[in-house]
């Protein structure tokens, strides 16, 4: 795995700022709320012809081989999209595929967009420790009930994860089996999130044991610095609005900007964006090098829950300064507060990520140091 | 002065931090390590005249002034390291402040006076710049300068002025024209304290020691080749000087230390695994460890473009403000006994005392809100 260089990064950016400018539609998202599939960012064939899927698969099955940071750049630039779907999910299910060193040639589909395979994994509200599941596969087939399943519309399969003689196991399961079920409830932002069901559906083991534990752990940890870099994304354009804002809403003759106890909230909310930029810029700079899986989930938890607060902040703060256009729906910040509303409880909130880095921090406390 | 020392900048990092540690523990001695105030100077010294000897007592002055050249990087590393292993605090105002401005605005009998006693410890810096009624509001200074003849006869007063009970010198910003606008018509002067006329009163500052203090100046006869730059263009000299000093304010050092304070106390006590203290552990984590990847971003910034651009305020802002929070949380973690005044490794209070001012020096942090929205935010200029 390698670092993006910063000719790929800058091309990946550009390429998704035009994305957006050309495809960004509030109206459609609000008229599409509680639908399915729902309004997306775009949809899997164009994210495959843009070359998004391939990014972080490896190179031996056709992909880019990056990782995390290059696939943040893009969640990232999305926010411009006021959503990054159906990349999260996706990415969920080929990173799951690349650490159980899947080889069976579904990742060379995931490339061309013509497979979609979708992580399922979660069971009940605060799984981010990622507990044995009670989700059972017996003898090849699979039986349980899996929630928050993001972009099951678009699934070609699922990876399961479950238990099997009490230990992990991760297993392949095709969308269009006999005994998987699916139903849809609707986030804050008006897209889908779905339950699975799965009654003794047929499926392949992909990793056991520990090998599942692992690879389920470090798709998690990828996964919710995915979600913090679209958060970072959503920050940035709600400062924007709101800065303008500042700069234009007149009362007693001068524009608002202009008072000092608004400039300090003002200020306060750049300090803290500020703060969030450095982490995630370093966090992306350095986490597809970091093999040793204590730091590799202390960085993705410490990351994750400073992206949580700044953007709890930044949501506040700027409903706040806008007055009463910050409570209406039409005002363009309604979208990135509802997504940023669907997102900030998936995959770890603040809390569930410092009992995270707590409990490796307990796990490496032998070695003596914190990171 | 050696000729042999390496070039600092291109030796490999790790034998560049060797380098360090190994003067630090040859050099320094246990007694004056870790230690939460700063010491008097004479306790110091030893330690200071190791440094001079070693010519690392002025890390970022060029080489042919005693220095090391180190480039913004390699300085970072530097402190870093000196940091790590609790190196005293020292009054190294003159090197670390004043140095730099004299290289930059002095004449070459004022380097070549100043800048070597300064080096050796001989002279003892310390900076005037607030004044009663100039705080925030700095370039409103009154303290009067007139001048006669080839002198400057000083009237006024200075206060907080850091260190002054023990300074032998101060550079001070002194009024000497009231005609134009407030920042033009200021003198940066390099002051002899031994001169007659000047008064200092200590200050006893919470913790009950007595770090900064008043200068009353009564007719203080000052030669005009004590004028760093030109008259009346100090404001200009001053301004020169805050660049790398917004870096080391907000340096999460201090913040760290507490940190690793706290974590022994809940050690110590049995409750890292207390569900509550966990929790907030990790968060005051957080804090600082963020804090640190800002630092780390702004050095490498520093370090590109060889500039501190204005959101380094925003690093000043947060690293002093997590400073007292984990300082107010250490009083928490140790229950009653944080209500004793002890001293040494024990002090409990003296986080709580050091971490008051860091965010009313260098520009309070209300100023720094308002340096942010006006020059990053483009936010109008408030009444």
């Amino acid at each position: 795995m390698t670092i993006v260089d910063p000719q790929t990064a800058e091309m990946l950016r550009e390429t998704v700022a035009k994305h957006c400018e050309r495809h960004a539609d509030g109206a459609l998202i609000r008229a599409s709320r509680g639908d399915v599939p729902g309004a997306l960012a775009a949809d899997v064939a164009t994210m495959a012809e843009l070359g998004w899927l391939a990014v972080s698969v490896p190179e031996d099955h056709g992909g880019l081989g990056l990782g995390v940071s290059a696939t943040g750049i893009i969640a990232e630039g999305l926010s411009g999209c006021y959503s990054s779907d159906p990349l999260t999910g996706l990415f969920l299910g080929a990173r799951a595929l690349v650490h159980a060193q899947e080889s069976d040639g579904l990742l060379a589909q995931v490339v061309e967009g013509s497979a979609t395979p979708v992580l399922a994994w979660q069971e009940n509200a605060h799984d981010f420790a990622s507990p044995l599941p009670a989700t059972e596969y017996r003898n090849g087939t699979v039986s349980g009930t899996k929630r928050w399943v993001a972009s099951a519309a678009q699934a070609s399969h699922f990876v399961v994860s479950a238990r099997e003689d009490g230990r992990d196991v991760l297993v392949l399961v095709d969308a269009s089996s006999d005994g998987v079920s699916l139903s849809f409830g609707t986030r804050a932002d008006g897209t889908p999130i779905s339950e699975l069901a799965l009654t003794s559906a047929p499926s392949t083991v992909i990793a056991r044991g520990s090998d599942a534990t692992r690879a389920l752990r470090r798709t998690l940890d990828e996964g919710t610095i995915l979600v913090a870099a679209e958060l970072m994304g959503h920050i940035d354009r709600m400062m924007k609005l709101v800065l303008e804002h500042l700069n234009t809403r007149k009362q007693f003759g001068k524009v608002i900007g202009s008072f000092q106890a608004l400039q300090h909230r003002a200020s306060n909310m750049f300090v803290h964006q500020r703060l969030t930029r450095s982490v995630l810029t370093t966090t992306l700079g350095c986490a597809d090098l970091i093999t040793d899986p204590v730091e590799f989930g202390q960085r993705a938890a410490r990351l994750r829950a400073r992206l949580n607060d700044t953007t709890q902040l930044v949501m506040r703060e700027s409903i706040q300064l806008f007055g009463a256009m910050g409570i209406t729906d039409e005002n363009e910040l309604s979208l990135h507060i509802k997504r940023c509303l669907s997102l900030l409880g998936y995959l770890g909130n603040s809390t569930e990520q410092r009992r995270y880095w707590t409990a490796l921090s307990a796990q490496s406390a032998r070695t003596g140091d914190t990171n | 002065m050696t000729n042999s020392a390496p070039d600092w900048n291109e030796i490999p990092e790790a034998e560049f931090r060797a380098t360090i540690r190994e003067c630090i523990e040859n050099e320094c001695p246990a007694e004056l390590r870790y230690h939460p105030y700063r010491f008097p100077p004479e306790v110091t010294m030893p330690w200071y005249k190791a440094l001079h000897r070693r010519n690392f007592i002025a890390p970022g002055w060029p080489v042919e002034y005693g220095g090391m050249g180190l480039n913004p990087s390699r300085h970072l590393i530097f402190i870093e390291e000196m940091e790590a292993m609790g190196t005293p605090w020292l009054h190294d105002a003159g090197v670390r402040n004043l140095g730099p401005a004299i290289i930059a605005w002095g004449t070459e009998e004022q380097k070549a006076y100043y800048l070597p006693r300064m080096h050796a410890g001989e002279h003892i810096w310390c900076q005037g710049y607030s004044e009663p009624s100039a705080g925030s509001d700095l370039a409103s200074l009154q303290c009067d300068g007139r001048l006669d003849g080839e002198n400057v006869i000083i009237n006024g007063q200075k206060i907080w002025t850091t260190s002054a009970h023990v300074a032998t010198h101060m550079f001070g910003l002194i009024r000497t024209d009231r005609s134009g606008k407030k920042q033009e018509g200021i003198s940066f002067m390099l002051i002899d304290m031994s001169l007659p006329g000047i008064t200092v009163r200590p200050i006893a500052n919470l913790g009950g020691h007595p770090d900064f203090c008043e200068v009353f100046f009564d007719n203080v006869v000052v030669p005009q080749s004590c004028i760093l730059g030109e008259v009346n263009q100090g404001w200009k000299v001053a301004r020169s000087l805050l660049g790398f000093e917004r870096i080391w304010a907000g340096s999460p050092r201090r913040a760290m230390k507490v940190l690793r304070q706290l974590r022994r106390e809940l050690e110590t006590q049995g409750l890292l695994d207390d569900p509550l203290w966990a929790d907030r552990f990790a968060k005051a984590s957080f804090d600082a460890l963020d804090a640190q990847d800002m630092y780390t971003q702004f050095a490498d910034l520093v370090r590109t473009d060889g500039k501190v651009g204005v959101e380094i305020s925003a690093l000043k802002i947060w690293s002093t403000s997590i400073f007292q929070n984990l300082s107010e949380m250490l009083l928490e973690v140790t229950g009653s006994r944080s209500t004793l005044s002890t001293s040494g490794e024990d002090d409990l209070l003296a986080p709580y005392y050091e971490s008051r001012a860091p965010t009313i020096f260098a520009g309070t942090n209300e100023v720094h809100l308002n340096i942010l929205a006006r020059s990053v935010l483009g936010l109008a200029k408030s009444e």
